[in-house]
């Protein structure tokens, strides 16, 4: 193939008036300028910060029963559903005579490995798993970003502070899924009460 | 013989053959629970019903036969009997069985360690309804501990008398029994006997549901992330035939993969050990928990063991066996035909002795009963693998006390061994701290038989072969590897590419083993699957 040689100049201005650039220069000024009376299209984050919806998926939290126990029961149903292969569980053997006899003596999310699709939400039998509206992390190391067990509870524990609604921002999302073509209302109410037959 | 079709495939039927077997033998399934091929057949579970034209209810299939009829009764003029396994009847009775089946049913599948190879579970989502209609209170009787090593989850129990059959005809100990009728029904053993035999651990591969629980293994693990590998028991020399399932744990941070033997199942021969192992060879790896592993090979300096490298250990080895005075090699009824061929010629080569160390002798065992076709007996012999080292090695017996007289002693692993006075010089090739090993002069690391491949002779001559399951902790290396360089390092060619080299070359040196079939041995042996044996 022959190459071929095409002179492209610079684009210049009708009159050297526009070629000194001064009144292109106070043009464009006028469109910023302008802009400080309009309506404002961004936050301004961090003073301001977006109220995110109920489902919003953001840092895990391992939520806790009426006794201040986590609900998990170790069954690793998340850590299956995981496409990123970041859970990391180990059941332990909370006894034979406790009703809650499999529980996890470790529980481990790498958040800097997890992809944030939620299906470990969606997969948990037991609501333990769940997701914030936390996304803004940020750490030192590799290993800090981690999160054991006692720091996912902590994170329920901060969170429920701030909506101590929770569970009823749950019944919001339920109300949504609800009102989409995706969910019959019998899969809601079996999601509401748990479960099973 | 009766000819019947089976949907749409048309067979002929041995008198006596049931219509499940029949329909197995061509490729058809049918979901069953109570039936096992080793126990009495009851068919109480139901669950296998089909269809049969002219029955006037669905008839179940594990424990129904089929007759020559008269002309006149044939179906089509020329059918004994014609089954449906798929029609509208058979899904309605399947759906209805295991709707009957769920209503006591917990479901905790979330906290129960059969779930993933649980029949109940496998059923109700290809056959049973999606929906409960029950909406009475569920009955939720107690669990309870039956013994050294099982639980019973009561509520979990579907009735199908697998377990109590097993007692009554295959150990004939008859501790599990059904207590109680109809609603109340549920397994129980009597006070003060609790569920303790030698065999009592396959009452839980038998139960099909979550309902019987090993001890050992509760909680450990879901058995979807398991990976099987089948092997041969080292318990005796009846060599039954296993199924490793280990599971490699991920730790997130260090990327590092530890794998271990998360439980022993065993694997169906019917010429060795039929569907079942003993105790002793079940739990044989939870017993090895407590012991010391040797993880990097030692030297003793000054009279005192100093951990050192591969080279310089083998180094010391090579120096003490040339060293001069009467070499022997001890071979070992521990260690595989490989292992024990390839010290035979190492000996060989360097003009030293053999010899092989005498396996522990325990009790024999049989379990007898008029109603089992095979009674099941554990060896006295201790060990796998005595009959094969005394092969390779062209033995007729141990001559151990002699051969621990002698100047220079290369022992190969036997933790039973109780030696009392040390060989001048005394190299052992072991797994585990034992007597040898801490009078050891050199002291190298070697795998055990779940982190080697290698072949088994058993006490009727059988070869049968075991395969690599999991890692080897720290350097520990598989005994044909050390051998090998323990030959290099006394000068000797030595080399083979894996262990099947090593028994492709003994078959063809040792008389014997000429009939063995390497490449029948040697087949791929290791998978991840869906469908575990029930
Ligand atoms: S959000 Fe997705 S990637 Fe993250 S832990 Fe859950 S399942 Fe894994
Ligand atoms: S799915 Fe839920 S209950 Fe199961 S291990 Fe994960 S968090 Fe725990
Ligand atoms: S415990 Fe298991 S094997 Fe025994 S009757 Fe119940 S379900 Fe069957
Ligand atoms: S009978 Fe012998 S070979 Fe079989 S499981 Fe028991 S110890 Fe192992
Ligand atoms: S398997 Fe036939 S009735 Fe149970």
């Amino acid at each position: 193939m022959s190459i071929t040689v095409k002179n492209v100049s610079l684009p210049r201005g009708k009159s050297w008036i526009d070629n000194t650039y001064v009144i292109p220069v106070f043009k464009g000024l006028m469109l910023t300028f302008r802009h400080l009376f309009k309506r404002k299209d961004v936050l301004r984050y961090p003073e301001e910060k977006k109220v995110l919806p109920p489902n919003y998926r953001g840092l895990h939290m391992l939520t806790r029963d009426d006794q201040g126990r986590e609900k998990c029961v170790a069954c690793e149903m998340c850590s299956t559903a995981c496409p990123a292969d970041c859970i990391r569980i180990v059941a332990g053997d909370g006894g034979w005579e406790d009703s809650r006899e499999k529980h996890p003596v470790e529980f481990e999310i790498d958040e800097l490995r997890c992809i944030f699709c939620g299906m470990c939400v969606e997969a948990c039998p037991e609501d333990a798993i769940d997701m914030t509206d936390m996304h803004n992390l940020a750490d030192y190391t590799r290993e800090d970003f981690i999160y054991n067990k006692e720091r996912l509870l902590g994170v329920y524990d901060e969170y429920i502070k701030r909506h101590p609604d929770h569970a009823k921002r749950r019944d919001g999302v339920f109300k949504k899924m609800m009102n989409s073509s995706y969910f019959t209302v019998s899969d809601v109410e079996k999601a509401k009460h748990g479960t099973g037959h | 013989m009766p000819l019947i079709k089976i949907d749409d495939q048309e067979l002929e039927i041995a008198k006596g053959e049931t219509i499940f077997n029949a329909a197995k033998r061509i490729g058809i399934e049918i979901p069953y629970y109570c039936y096992h091929p080793g126990l009495k057949i009851v068919a109480s579970c139901r669950m296998c019903l089909v269809d049969m034209v002219g029955a006037p209810k669905p008839v179940p299939a594990c424990s129904t036969t089929v007759m020559d009829m008269p002309e006149a009764r044939k179906v089509d003029g020329k059918y004994d009997a014609v089954i449906s396994t798929t029609n509208e009847r058979v899904l309605t009775a399947r759906k209805a069985v295991l709707e009957f089946i769920l209503l006591n049913h917990p479901i905790d599948c979330p906290i129960c360690d059969k779930a993933g190879e649980c029949k109940l579970q496998d059923y109700s989502y290809e056959h049973g309804n999606h929906d409960s209609r029950f909406i009475e209170t569920k009955r939720i009787p107690e669990k309870k501990d039956l013994g050294p090593s099982i639980f019973l989850y009561t509520s979990r129990c579907i009735m199908c008398s697998r377990c109590v059959r097993f007692t009554q005809e295959i150990t004939g100990t008859e501790e599990l029994k059904v207590r109680n009728r109809g609603w109340h029904s549920e397994i129980d053993v009597a006070p003060g006997h609790p569920l303790d035999n030698k065999m009592m651990g396959n009452v839980v591969d038998l139960c099909p549901v979550g309902c019987l629980i090993d001890k050992h293994e509760r909680f450990e693990g879901r058995v979807w992330n398991f990976v099987h590998t089948e092997s041969v028991c080292p318990g005796c020399s009846k060599g039954c035939n296993t199924v490793l399932d280990t599971m490699k744990h991920q730790k997130l941070n260090l990327e590092e993969l530890v794998d271990t033997v998360y439980r022993v199942r065993p694997r169906e021969n019917m010429e060795v050990n039929q569907w079942w192992i003993c105790d002793d060879g079940r739990y044989l790896l939870e017993g090895n928990k407590d012991r010391k592993r040797l993880h990097f090979p030692q030297i003793r300096v000054n009279g005192s063991m100093a951990e050192v490298s591969w080279k310089a250990s083998l180094e010391a080895a090579a120096e003490k066996i040339k060293a001069g005075g009467k070499v022997v090699f001890v071979g070992s009824p521990y260690a595989s035909n490989e292992e024990n061929y390839l010290l035979g010629k190492l000996a060989k080569a360097v003009g030293a002795g053999v010899d092989v160390s005498k396996p522990l002798m325990g009790e024999m065992h049989t379990f007898k009963t008029e109603m089992n076709k095979y009674p099941f007996t554990i060896e006295s012999e201790k060990a796998p693998n005595f009959r094969g080292a005394k092969d390779v090695l062209g033995l007729s017996s141990s001559n151990e006390e002699a051969s621990l007289s002698a100047q220079t002693v290369v022992m190969l692993g036997n933790d039973h061994l109780n030696l009392q006075k040390k060989p001048s010089t005394l190299i052992a090739i072991a797994s585990f701290e034992n007597a040898v090993s801490k009078l050891a002069d050199v002291v190298l690391p070697a795998a055990i038989f779940t982190e080697t491949s290698g072949t088994f002779t058993n006490k009727d001559g059988r070869v049968q072969k075991f395969n690599k399951a999991v890692q080897s902790p720290g350097e520990a290396k598989a005994v044909w590897q050390i051998l090998v360089d323990l030959a290099q390092a006394l000068g000797q060619d030595f080399y083979y590419e894996s262990v099947g080299a090593i028994t492709k070359e003994m078959t063809e040196q040792i008389s014997v083993y000429k009939t063995v079939d390497v490449s029948a041995l040697f087949a791929e042996t290791s998978w991840v699957d869906e469908n575990i044996i029930a």
